[in-house]
């Protein structure tokens, strides 16, 4: 266990001095302090624009409803929704960028020669790596998942679970693609594995079947990769975005059944991508 | 006899062997190398030298063979708790101080705290880097990063040392400092694998060489095996007379006179009593015999291009 804790500390530190990953990092801690001032900022406009129109009458819950569909038309919702969506976005560039590039930097730079010579296994520089990713996703999303909090006490008064939810769909949904796309870098150059690992959803093969409804053996076809190919959509439903949108509009809460289902399939996918990596590192010549 | 690496039929072959533009590396190399050895070795710019190194320590994977290191299958991580390994290109995680560096492969080594501490600063001092080890790793020289290369393969004490040029990059006094090293690392009795190109290193340290070509060994044996005659031997005298000289020309042997010492080289070894008799004839001091030896030069020269330098 020692050489996995060492690798994953060593991969960690070096994260830590890449420019880049710090950039996102960094955005998104920014994107998500604007995401509380945006929320304060809708939470007092609401409040004036509720007193304004109801002019002192009790507030239902309809009549804010009503309310913040108007702020929404007025243009702060459109912000909202782009501040939780770079969220979500930087979370996926900060997963392509550090799992794609893990093992092939080792490899293309020779650092991996002296790791090998020591007494560690392949696997052991496998899962070292996976752990770094990690620790780094699940910060990230602890970090996001805190401001969403902060957002929903602020507003809400309260501690919405769908909030807590959210975040760990989030990790499980970025940890999935962060296996894809380790795999993926066993076999291609890491950019080219993040572009594949971010189109190769079997979402898209749901559309692609529509339109060829007609044709059943390549409907059929399509369907088939609905099903074989990981799906990110079923992260989709609650994400960050949705949960910002739920302090607004009444969306039905997330049950803790959910949750184990959707982490479930993440782990399936994760482990299945976890052992493709394992045995295509241990197959590799390690020079470039 | 207790053997640090051997090989089988190991084979390489970079690309898909069926296909015509595949390059056979390693071919069929079969060797031992006993424990409390130095093995030299040798061989020209794409002998293979590197590539059977890296399928030592499972860097590659052999496309057919198998060996052992330190008693274990090759590229099996429990035969390289013992084992320090320096590559040709020493290419360091660059986030890192000396000492940090020293103490993440420490951590990989499994040492303990403790005594990893107390070794980072050993070797640290070895190599000369007691001074720079809370540098980091960008501010190094090229001689700097060889050192702290030399350091990070010397950290677990190892009883198998794997050396690819171990002195490139290094100015004189840092070669003769890290010969200093290794020769005290012989003394130890630790088994020293060392690939070199610098051929009066690899003479002066080891007892065993492997020159190969093509990814064949060409020779392989030990100093002493390899350090064939040169069929020549020489008498060193002084103050041989004119007329002595002549007799002795005249026998067919070759004189080198300089200053007052004169040396006589016999090829044809039936004239060396007829001669060492002129000398004693004529009261000239005998002051050695000897048999010329090929220099370690010479016999990888012979080797590989099969031809004198």
């Amino acid at each position: 266990m020692t050489p996995v804790i060492a690798i994953s500390k060593d991969t960690i530190r070096e994260m830590t001095k890449r420019k880049l990953i710090l950039a996102i990092v960094i955005a998104g801690i920014l994107t998500a302090i604007l995401f509380l001032i945006f929320s304060g900022i809708v939470g007092i406009i609401s409040q004036k624009l509720v007193h304004s129109m109801l002019q002192g009458r009790s507030v239902s819950q309809e009549e804010i409803k009503i309310l913040t569909q108007e702020v929404n038309q007025k243009g702060f919702g459109t912000l909202v929704t782009f501040f939780s969506i770079a969220i979500d976005l930087l979370g996926i560039f900060l997963v392509l960028l550090t799992f794609s590039t893990f093992l092939p930097t080792e490899i293309d730079r020779g650092t991996i020669k002296l790791i090998i010579s020591k007494p560690v296994s392949r696997l052991e520089v496998v899962l070292g790596k996976f752990l770094a990713g990690t620790i780094v996703l699940l910060s990230y999303s602890i970090l996001m998942g805190v401001m969403l909090i902060l957002g929903s006490i602020y507003l809400n008064g309260k501690v919405d679970y769908s909030d807590i939810y959210g975040c760990i769909l989030m990790f499980c949904k970025l940890l999935m693609m962060g296996s894809i796309t380790m795999a993926m870098s066993m076999m291609m150059r890491p950019i080219l594995a993040s572009v594949v690992t971010f189109f190769l959803s079997g979402d898209i093969f749901v559309w692609v079947a529509t339109i060829f409804y007609s044709s059943k053996p390549l409907y059929y076809i399509f369907v088939a990769l609905y099903y074989i190919l990981p799906s990110y959509s079923i992260f989709e439903v609650h994400n960050i975005k949705n949960l910002f949108l739920s302090l607004f509009v009444k969306i039905p809460p997330l049950t803790s059944g959910d949750i184990f289902y959707k982490a479930g399939y993440s782990m399936d996918i994760i482990l299945i991508m976890l052992a493709i990596t394992v045995i295509l590192f241990n197959k590799k010549d390690l020079i470039q | 006899m207790k053997l640090a690496i051997e090989t089988d039929n190991l084979t390489k072959t970079y690309g898909n062997p069926k296909n015509l533009d595949s390059v056979k590396a390693v071919q069929g190399l079969t060797m031992e190398v006993p424990s409390g050895a130095v093995f030299g070795f040798l061989g020209p710019n794409g002998a293979g030298k590197t590539t059977t190194i890296y399928l030592l320590l499972g860097i590659l994977k052999p496309t057919s063979g198998k060996g052992k290191l330190l008693g274990r299958p090759l590229g099996d991580p429990r035969g390289k708790g013992k084992l320090g390994f320096l590559p040709e290109s020493v290419n360091l995680h660059l986030h890192h101080t000396g000492i940090s560096l020293l103490n993440y492969y420490g951590e990989l080594l499994n040492i303990n705290p403790v005594r990893r501490k107390e070794r980072i600063h050993e070797v640290l001092e070895q190599v000369g880097l007691k001074e720079s080890g809370n540098k980091f790793i960008t501010t190094y020289s090229k001689g700097m990063v060889q050192r702290l290369g030399i350091a990070q393969a010397l950290l677990n004490e190892p009883d198998l040392l794997i050396l690819d040029e171990p002195t490139a990059n290094l100015d004189p006094i840092g070669r003769k400092e890290v010969k200093d090293l290794l020769i005290n690392i012989r003394e130890a009795g630790k088994t020293i694998f060392i690939s070199s190109h610098i051929l009066s290193d690899v003479e002066s340290l080891c007892d065993r060489v492997c020159i190969l070509k093509g990814g064949k060994i060409i020779r392989a044996g030990t100093m002493e095996e390899l350090n064939t005659n040169k069929g020549v031997i020489e008498i060193r005298t002084k103050n041989l007379p004119e007329e002595a000289g002549q007799k002795i020309t005249g026998l067919g042997a070759e004189i080198e006179t300089k200053s007052d010492e004169n040396l006589i080289l016999i090829k044809n070894k039936e004239q060396e009593f007829g001669i060492i008799e002129i000398i004693r004839q004529f009261e000239c001091p005998l002051i050695s015999i000897s048999e010329q030896k090929n220099t370690l030069e010479e016999i990888f020269y012979t080797a590989v291009k099969g031809e004198n330098p």
